[in-house]
Order: structure tokens, then C-alpha cells, then sequence
């Protein structure tokens, strides 16, 4: 039973505290008391709080329990809890109560040497919202393991501070001892080995020692106190994977997935498998060809047993989190019964109207009712969906079927399918603004995939390399590289690699079939083709003419228009060339092959791979624990200026016409955004402002002076600081520290606090300027220091600086905060 | 005017220093308190201090009282905010404050009720916001659009336009009076939250302000100046 969640309802708060004052009441004195009029209602609260009530059987009257007794003793804290007040509804009601427990860890004796360690413990008892303390000599042993837990129990502890060695010691430790009994947000970590009692080892700072432990303990049990419940989620994990893409590297990451024992659905909205690469002619860097080796790939799916493929299959929605998601998915018809249907071809021998074959790039004719390919998979016959009226109207392949497998009146299908994660391999489309090259296959200026038609067994010309307008060998090859799109494309350099490779797998293929003919690449960039007196040429940056009989113009890849479709039922992020972006891996979407920018095929397999592993990794879970630390916006507080879209490195934030976006899987909980929202909208889950606030307000009541305040960036700075420690350097106690996620995440509001408050100097600690973890959080700390000293003048701009050190550099540290320490003495004497 | 005529049969005014020399203070249910505390006078202090002591509802009208006003660009002296020596109920912005404001306030006020303000920035109501606003790259160099009809329309965002305007971090509920002329925003109305300087810092690093306009201390203690000096001691 967990007595917050029994603790929320504001009813069952003020039944509690009836029953305590009145000792025994009937069902229908409660219902008056209560101001309840419906029975229902409050059998539900009697039972909701289940053994904290008990009732007497002879006279039927409801009285608390001993546990309910001992509830009501232990909380008696939150008076106004149990008064019935309503809490605010933005805070959740589960972190309103805040019961904080203070873990002192001695490390046998490192921290006693300096400070008297029952004192510290006296002290942190008497914190308001503290309940109960404990002293340790070594925490991290885990020995008390069990003690401790027994401990949070018995007094309701939700928050807990424990003061001992740095965060970057022992936190995951401490952290995963609590789980399931503390939740991680609520755990703060007070430094007061490396950053006080290690440092100030010196008989003169012992007193200063004990006051400035006692402070930070302070300030960190008001720090957690404020922390705000992040929602957990726990999910059951489906034990499978939706592939959508059926190409080669949705096929190839499916059998990787079959192989290792997973349940794989493979999705295509084609009426076939294999994708591009089927219709290619090799494979670079393979002498197979390609159509034989995506048959031989189609060969093993088809055996995978844990493999169902759905062809004809698009996805209209999605819903659920990563590690269960629900799809719903659309079977369009293709006319014809595949369980039937022996693909004998009888019907497209018989079929009398003809259009062009889209999987001969419109090089050739085909039936209205046809076989994608040779190797198709389901090798079936099928109906493109625009030519159905047309069919319905004549039905002669209905006759000549002896399957009876035509099925005009086929209507779409509705499926549901769970999955525990979902995979995009919907590849990538080939652009290019054609006609301004004199795009003609008919007077062979022809594209990349058409050219690979050409080359091809099943092809056109039946593999044999020749010229479509006169069916005979060119002499003179031109291939003009990385045509792009009409509309500046950005793309500039995506391709450059791929290019690379087409180019030398296309002069293979001309040299081994016309060994005579020359062939000469062109980059589109600076490339002319010019058509006329029945030759062609292709003019370069030189102005120096080419005579070509035949040109392949090779186009750029660019993002799949469907991405941008899929985009809106799935969450995942895209790149700055509109290709999909890799960090939405932790979402439970991954993507492979094109989909993620133009890809070789070991490139593609490796990606799959890869992918492969992960999402085995994910789906080999019983269970998914979801929580989200990072930046939230409060749309009440939002007045769309955008700053916070401005100042994030990371690109995470969108603003659009009525809102801001942040994107979760971007965010890296730096706080940039936080510093600079001027309304406070922005802000991080666990690193918020009001946390900092509140420290700055507590730690400015330490009683020293000078007393200085830095800010140190939890990468590099705090580890600056906590390195000074480990080597046993010295400096005055009247130095505090707050950690913060990037310098970037300090708010110049911050210093004016500190100053404001009382501190005598403040200190910004951040990484080195071309290391910062988060890209330029240091640098936009600096300008608004920079800033901020330039308008204090003499008031203020000799007590605010801002320095940069690595995570080695203890000895910076201690010299810095020392040099800052004497200074700032200087300044107060006079 | 009509509200002025409900508030007098509502109540009295018991006390009013600019039109009655009058030493004590009465007890009273609200007080609007006008202006700032300048270097902490310590008259004006024991006066604030004994206008809390005997009102029920203290009020900071305008904006010198709420965030010490435009004496803070005095250099050398220190403008204070009513609420850095006593408790206050509520606060009505405004250089001066704005009529619907005011209107929306007093009745509040009437029925007892708390002073609502915007928790937003301007950019909220402003009707120049752009689409994508964070995506400005012209340099700031100028704090008036240099047309000589200051009441021509402005088309764009004042700041994608070169211009700096306050909007983004002054509070919303001026119903963006200054910007319907064709003025950018000064930011009479304060921070939507925290404190005035430091609040115009953070977005001061992150323009793109021109060398002209490099002489900042016009516009970052306008309407107010953090109280950061030390006591030195002997």
C-alpha cells in the first residue's frame, strides 16, 4: 500500500483526521461528517484506505486502526495535509508531501577528522522537513542495506539527502541501493568529502568546516524538498519488432532479428519485397547480381518462421511508448487472392490493355494485371488500385484464371499488430532537376536507375548494354554526377561518397561490355548537356566540348517523402537535410539503410546490424522503466519570444505558430533554455530554477565573510573542484558550491541572487571554451557574465568571474578560489 | 472615471500624503503605495513599515514602487522596490500603469480579491510576433525605427528589423500599447519573473546588439537595479 498515493484524496485525508477526534462513528455519521450523500463514494474511501480503518463488528462503527493511529503520529507534520486542504493542481500530489531523510556517511573517519560528526547529525535533525537522520560509517558498503530501507519505511520517508563523497563517486550507487523505496529525483547528494571536509583539513577551519557541512545539508534537504515527482512509467515489453520498408535493409535487419529469436513483422507498401535494390542491376562491391541475391534473401525471410510479412501494408497509426506500441495498419487490396493465385500468368498473357511498367522506370510496357518482377515475393499477380474501374469494366482475366484467385471486389483490410519496437528502413528516393539536362531515354539521356535497367538481365534490352534509340553499343559514355533537386537542397556534400562509388561501378559495367567505348564523369555542378544536330554533348567547367552517345544522369538521394508522412504518427527527429536524425534511438524507433542519408549496401548491413542489436538489446527486457529528465515548457507561462529556441545548442526546441516543442529525444538537459526564459516557462525537471534559488537562499545564511558562491558545471567544473579534494589541496570554507548540468544552465539572476543575498563574490566554474560538454554553454555563460560585469561597474564586476578548467585540474581549482578568496578580503577591509 | 466613482462610495480615503499633510497613519483596509525608497531613506522605510503594520492589503502601484522605477539610472543612488522592506499584497505595474489594468485591479481589489497579472512576455499579445521568431540575424543597432512619423506601422518584429524592443522579457498586460504606435517596447511593464537587471542580461547576450548600442546601462537599470553593494566594514 503506498500511503501517498492512499494520502491524495483530500476525503480520505479528512476521514483520517474525523475518526482520530471522534474515536468511533457509524457509516451514516461519516456520510454527515463528510458531507457525502452517495454510499458508493465513501464505501470506496473505506476501502481505499484499507488497513488504516477498522471496524467494530458488533456496533458497526468505523474507528482507526493501530496503523492508522501510527499514520496519523508519524504525519502529523503535514497538519494541513490531513486538514483537507486543497493543494495547488500543477504540483502532483505525490511530491507535495515531502518527508526528507538525511544519511550522514562518516567514510570511516575521512569526515570526522575534520568536523564533529554528531554535531553535523544534531544539526541536520533539526532541519525543517527533515524526519528522521541516520549517521553511517560506510554507506557505499551496502551492508545496512536492509536497515536503511526498513528505515525509509517506517517513516514515510520519500526524499532523501545523503551527505557523503561526490556524486561523481558514489551517486549510481547510492541511487540504485534507494530503488524502488526512493525514487532517483529525490535523492540529493551533498559533497562533504572532496568539497569540505577534504579540503579544509586544517585545525584553524574546524569550526568554519562543521558550519559549511551544516549548510550545505541544509540547502540540499530544501533542495530535494522542492523536487516535484517525475512520472514513471513501467512497461510490460512486447516481444516483438515492426519493420516498415521491405528493401534490403528492412530485410536484412529482419533476419538478423528472426535469427536471434524474434518475432518480426515486415511491412511494405508494395505489393512486393526487395525495395530499389531489386531492380538494380549489381550490387557494388558484390559480383552477384542484384536481383539473384535479393531472391536468394527473399528464399531465407520466407523460411523465418517468426518472420509474417504484410505487402500492400501502410501504417495509418500509432500509439503506445517505446517497448509497446500499438500499430494500425491498412491492407490496400491488390485484387487478387495470394492464397489462390499460383502466378501461372495466364491473366497477364490474356490482359489486353498495356501501361508503363514503373519497375522499368517507364522503359517498358506491362499489363494492367502483372507481376512486379521475376522474383517478386508474394509471387502473385496484382491490380494497381487506379486501374481497378477499368478491370471491372472488362474481367476477362476473371475467365481466364483456373485458380478463380482475381478478386475484384477485394476491399481494404484493418490490422492491429503490438510491438515492442519499430523500425523505419523505408529507404531514400533519387531527385534531381532532369530537365535542364535534356532528360530522354529515348535519345539515351538517361537516369541512374534507368541505366541500371539498361544493364540489367531482365531488363529492357535483356542486360545487354546498348543505346535505346538504335539498339546498338554506345562509343561515348558521359556520367554526370550528383544532379540535385531544382530548389537549393542543402544537401551539398551528403553524397559525395556515394557518388564516388557509382561512378567507378558504372565504368566497370561500360568497360565490360564495350571494352572500345570511352567513358568521362562530370560533376553536375559545373556540367552542360547540349542536344541538337542529332549528337549530344556534354560541356564542362572548361568550356571544352565531350561528344557522348549515351548520358546517365545520375540524380541525388534525397529523403523519402514519406518521411515526412511518417514523421507525424511516429516521434522521431530529422536531420538538417531532412533525412532521418540518429538521436531518436532511445525512443524505441531506430531507422537503417537510406532513411538515415545516402548509404552504400556494407554501410546499410552494418547499419542493420548494428540497429539489430539494439533492438534486441530492448526487446530482450521483461519489463521498461520510462522517465524523462530534461527540459518541459509550461505552456501557461509561454509567450512564444523563442529565446529558449534560440539559445539551445542542440536544436531540441520548436517554436511553432501557438507553441513550444521540445523534443525529448534531442534535449540533453542542459538548461540553456532555462536561463534564458524570461517567464520561467522553460525549465528542467530536476535541475530547476526555484531548486537553485532556494539553494542560494540557504547557503547565503553561512555566517563568513568573504563568502563566495561559484557555480560549477557538473562535467568539468564540479569535477575541478572535487579533483582538489582527492589531492588534498586547501582552501577557505566559506567557499560554497552548486552544481549545476553546463554553465550555460546559470542564469545571470543567479549572481544578482547571490550578490543580493549576501555573498561577497560569485564564481562561474565551466569547462574549457572548445571542450564545453554542451557545445557553447560556456561561452553564452561568459557573455552574460561578461555583460553582467560591465553594467555592475564597481558595484559588482570585481565580484563576479567566470574560468574555465578540465576535470583534472584540482590545483586551478584551489588556486583560483583562493586568489578569488584574497581579493575579495582585500575589498572587504577597506 | 466611472471606476474612480465606485471606489469613492466604496470607500474612504482615509489618508493622502500628496493632498493632506497628516503625520500618522490611519488604519485602513488598502493601501496604494506610488514611488520608490531612494537609498533607503530610513523616514520613508519606518513610513512603509507603519503603513504595513496598520493596513490589511498593501499595494505597489506603478512601476518605481513594484520594481524601483526609472530613478534607478541615477548613478550613485540606490532605487528600491516597496516589496525589499516590507511585505506586499500585489503589485500593478505600468509607466504609467495601463488603464485596463488599473480598471481590472480595482475591482479585484473591490471584491476582495488578489491582483491577477500575465505570468507571459509581451510577445504573447504582440501582433508583430513572427512565425519563427528565434531566427533573427540582422545586427541590433538602433532603439527607435528611424522614420520620421513615429506613429507609421511597423510591419515586422521590431527585433528582426534591427530594432531592440523589450518585449520579449517585460511582462504581458500593456495590451502592447507602445508597439501599436510603432514604438518598440521599453519594458515599463518589468520582468514577467525575477529580478529586473539580471532578467535583461540573459537576453542581452543573446542578441546580436551592434558596437552602437554597446553603452548598456541605459537600458539594463531603466526600471530597475539590483540592491548588491556591500557595508564595508572599518
Amino acid at each position: 500500500m503506498d500511503i501517498y498515493e492512499v494520502l491524495s484524496h483530500p476525503i480520505r485525508r479528512k476521514l483520517l483526521l474525523i475518526l482520530e477526534r471522534e474515536g468511533y462513528l457509524k457509516h451514516s455519521e461519516l456520510m454527515d461528517k463528510l458531507a457525502i450523500d452517495k454510499t458508493g463514494i465513501l464505501n470506496f474511501h473505506l476501502k481505499q484506505l484499507d488497513e488504516l480503518v477498522s471496524k467494530e463488528t458488533k456496533t458497526k462503527a468505523y474507528c482507526l486502526s493501530e496503523m492508522g493511529k501510527a499514520v496519523i503520529r508519524i504525519i502529523d507534520l503535514n497538519e494541513r495535509l490531513l486538514k483537507g486542504e486543497e493543494l495547488p493542481a500543477e504540483v502532483n500530489k505525490k511530491g507535495e508531501i515531502s518527508r526528507v531523510g538525511v544519511i550522514t556517511c562518516n567514510c570511516t573517519g575521512e569526515v570526522s577528522d575534520c568536523l564533529d560528526i554528531n554535531a553535523l547529525d544534531a544539526y541536520a535533525r533539526k532541519i525543517t522537513g527533515v524526519v528522521s537522520t541516520r549517521v553511517l560509517d560506510n554507506l557505499c558498503q551496502e551492508k545496512y542495506l536492509k536497515s536503511l530501507h526498513q528505515w525509509c519505511r517506517d517513516n514515510f520517508i520519500n526524499k532523501l539527502v545523503i551527505a557523503a563523497c561526490s556524486p561523481k563517486t558514489h551517486q549510481h550507487v547510492f541511487e540504485a541501493m534507494f530503488d524502488g523505496v526512493v525514487d532517483r529525483p529525490n535523492i540529493e547528494i551533498v559533497n562533504i568529502r572532496e568539497q569540505c571536509a577534504w579540503v579544509h583539513r586544517d585545525d584553524s577551519y574546524r569550526d568554519a568546516t562543521l558550519k559549511k557541512a551544516e549548510i550545505l545539508i541544509e540547502a540540499g534537504a530544501a533542495r530535494v524538498g522542492l523536487q516535484r515527482a517525475i512520472k514513471v512509467k513501467t512497461v510490460q515489453v512486447e516481444k516483438s519488432c515492426a519493420v516498415i520498408g521491405g528493401g534490403i535493409a528492412g530485410m536484412t535487419l529482419a533476419l538478423s532479428l528472426a535469427r536471434a529469436g524474434m518475432q518480426v513483422h515486415l511491412i511494405d507498401k508494395a505489393p512486393t519485397l526487395g525495395g530499389m535494390a531489386a531492380r538494380w542491376n549489381k550490387i557494388q562491391g558484390m559480383a552477384d547480381c542484384s536481383i539473384c541475391f535479393i531472391s536468394e534473401m527473399i528464399g531465407e525471410i520466407k523460411k523465418q518462421k517468426s518472420i509474417t510479412i504484410h505487402t500492400n501494408t501502410k501504417v495509418d497509426n500509432i500509439s503506445g511508448e517505446i517497448g509497446n506500441f500499438t500499430l494500425d495498419l491498412t491492407r490496400e487490396p491488390r485484387f487478387v487472392d495470394v492464397d489462390r493465385c499460383t502466378g501461372c500468368g495466364r491473366c497477364t498473357h490474356i490482359c489486353k490493355v498495356e501501361k508503363p511498367d514503373q519497375y522499368e522506370y517507364g522503359l517498358a510496357k506491362r499489363k494492367l494485371i502483372y507481376i512486379p518482377f521475376s522474383h517478386a515475393y508474394p509471387f502473385a499477380a496484382t491490380i494497381d488500385k487506379e486501374d481497378l474501374e477499368t478491370c471491372k469494366a472488362c474481367r476477362i482475366c476473371e475467365r481466364a484464371c483456373i485458380n478463380k484467385a482475381i478478386a475484384l471486389d477485394q476491399e481494404p483490410e484493418k490490422l492491429r499488430l503490438k510491438v515492442g519496437a519499430k523500425v523505419i528502413a523505408i529507404g531514400a528516393e533519387l531527385h534531381g532537376d532532369l530537365a535542364s539536362f535534356h532528360h530522354d531515354p529515348s535519345n539515351d539521356v538517361v537516369t541512374a536507375p534507368e541505366f541500371e535497367r539498361i544493364l540489367s538481365s531482365d531488363g529492357p534490352t535483356g542486360g545487354e548494354l546498348l543505346r535505346l534509340s538504335n539498339d546498338e553499343p554506345p562509343k561515348a559514355v558521359a556520367y554526370i554526377q550528383g544532379i540535385g533537386p531544382r530548389s537549393a537542397s542543402g544537401l551539398d556534400g551528403v553524397n559525395q561518397s556515394l557518388d564516388k562509388l557509382l561512378a567507378r561501378k558504372y565504368e566497370a559495367a561500360v568497360k565490360e561490355q564495350v571494352p572500345k567505348a570511352s567513358f568521362k564523369t562530370f560533376p553536375a555542378r559545373t556540367a552542360k548537356v547540349e542536344v541538337g544536330g542529332g549528337e549530344k554533348r556534354v560541356v564542362d567547367s572548361s568550356a571544352k566540348a565531350y561528344k557522348a552517345d549515351l548520358i546517365i544522369l545520375g540524380t541525388e538521394v534525397v529523403p523519402n517523402p514519406d518521411l515526412k508522412d511518417l514523421r507525424k504518427k511516429f516521434d522521431f527527429t530529422l536531420d538538417d537535410h531532412g533525412f532521418m536524425g540518429e538521436e531518436t534511438l532511445s525512443s524505441g524507433i531506430f531507422g537503417v539503410g537510406a532513411v538515415l542519408g545516402p548509404r552504400s549496401y556494407n554501410e546499410v548491413v552494418f547499419g542493420a546490424n548494428k540497429v539489430a542489436l539494439d533492438v534486441i538489446a530492448l526487446l530482450s527486457r521483461e519489463t521498461l522503466v520510462s522517465d524523462y529528465t530534461g527540459a518541459e515548457n509550461n505552456q501557461d507561462k509561454c509567450g512564444l519570444c523563442g529565446l529558449c529556441a534560440r539559445s539551445c545548442p542542440y536544436n531540441a526546441i520548436v517554436l511553432t505558430s501557438d507553441r513550444v516543442v521540445v523534443d525529448k529525444f534531442k534535449c540533453k538537459s542542459c538548461g540553456t533554455c532555462a536561463s534564458v526564459c524570461p517567464t520561467g516557462a522553460m525549465e528542467l525537471n530536476v535541475d530547476s530554477t526555484d531548486k537553485i534559488r532556494k539553494s542560494i537562499e540557504v547557503m547565503a545564511k553561512l555566517k563568513e565573510s568573504p563568502k563566495i558562491l561559484a557555480f560549477c558545471c557538473r562535467s568539468c567544473g564540479y569535477a575541478a573542484a572535487d579533483d582538489a579534494g582527492l589531492k588534498r589541496l586547501l582552501y577557505s570554507p566559506s567557499v560554497l558550491i552548486i552544481r549545476v548540468p553546463c554553465s550555460g544552465r546559470v542564469d545571470s539572476n543567479f549572481l544578482v541572487a547571490a550578490l543580493e543575498a549576501g555573498f561577497d563574490g560569485v564564481m562561474v566554474i565551466g569547462c574549457k571554451q572548445d571542450a564545453c560538454r554542451y557545445i557553447d554553454g560556456f561561452y553564452k555563460a561568459k557573455q552574460k557574465v561578461r555583460l553582467l560585469q560591465q553594467v555592475l561597474g564597481e558595484d559588482g564586476a570585481g565580484r563576479i568571474m567566470i574560468e574555465s578548467m578540465s576535470a583534472v585540474e584540482g590545483n586551478k581549482f584551489a588556486e583560483v578560489v583562493t586568489g578569488f578568496y584574497n581579493k575579495l578580503k582585500e575589498g572587504t577591509k577597506h | 472615471m466611472e471606476i474612480l466613482r465606485e471606489i469613492l462610495n466604496k470607500f474612504n480615503i482615509v489618508h493622502a500624503p500628496f493632498i493632506l499633510d497628516q503625520v500618522n497613519v490611519p488604519e485602513s483596509d488598502i493601501a496604494l503605495i506610488e514611488g520608490c525608497v531612494l537609498d533607503g531613506n530610513q523616514a520613508q522605510v519606518e513610513y512603509l513599515k507603519s503603513i504595513r503594520e496598520r493596513t490589511k492589503k498593501v499595494i505597489a502601484l506603478g512601476t518605481c514602487a513594484a520594481f524601483g522605477g526609472i530613478a534607478s539610472l541615477s548613478p550613485g543612488k540606490q532605487a528600491d522596490p516597496v516589496d525589499r522592506f516590507i511585505e506586499i499584497d500585489g503589485f500593478v505595474p505600468g509607466c504609467p500603469p495601463p488603464p485596463g489594468l488599473l480598471n481590472d485591479s480595482a475591482i479585484r481589489l473591490m471584491e476582495g480579491k488578489r491582483i491577477v497579472l500575465s505570468d507571459r512576455n509581451l510577445c504573447s499579445s504582440c501582433e508583430l510576433r513572427a512565425e519563427n521568431m528565434n531566427e533573427f540575424t540582422r545586427p541590433i543597432d538602433a532603439i527607435t525605427p528611424g522614420t520620421t512619423n513615429p506613429v507609421a506601422k511597423q510591419a515586422t518584429c521590431f527585433l528582426k528589423d534591427g530594432i531592440l524592443c523589450m518585449g520579449p522579457v517585460t511582462r504581458e498586460g500593456c495590451e502592447a500599447r507602445c508597439i501599436k504606435k510603432g514604438v518598440p517596447c521599453e519594458g515599463c511593464m518589468g520582468p514577467p519573473s525575477q529580478e529586473y537587471t539580471s532578467n535583461v542580461v540573459n537576453f542581452f547576450s543573446m542578441l546580436p546588439l551592434s558596437a552602437e548600442l554597446r553603452d548598456y546601462t541605459g537600458m539594463v537599470f531603466r526600471f530597475g537595479r539590483p540592491r548588491i553593494r556591500r557595508e564595508t566594514k572599518q
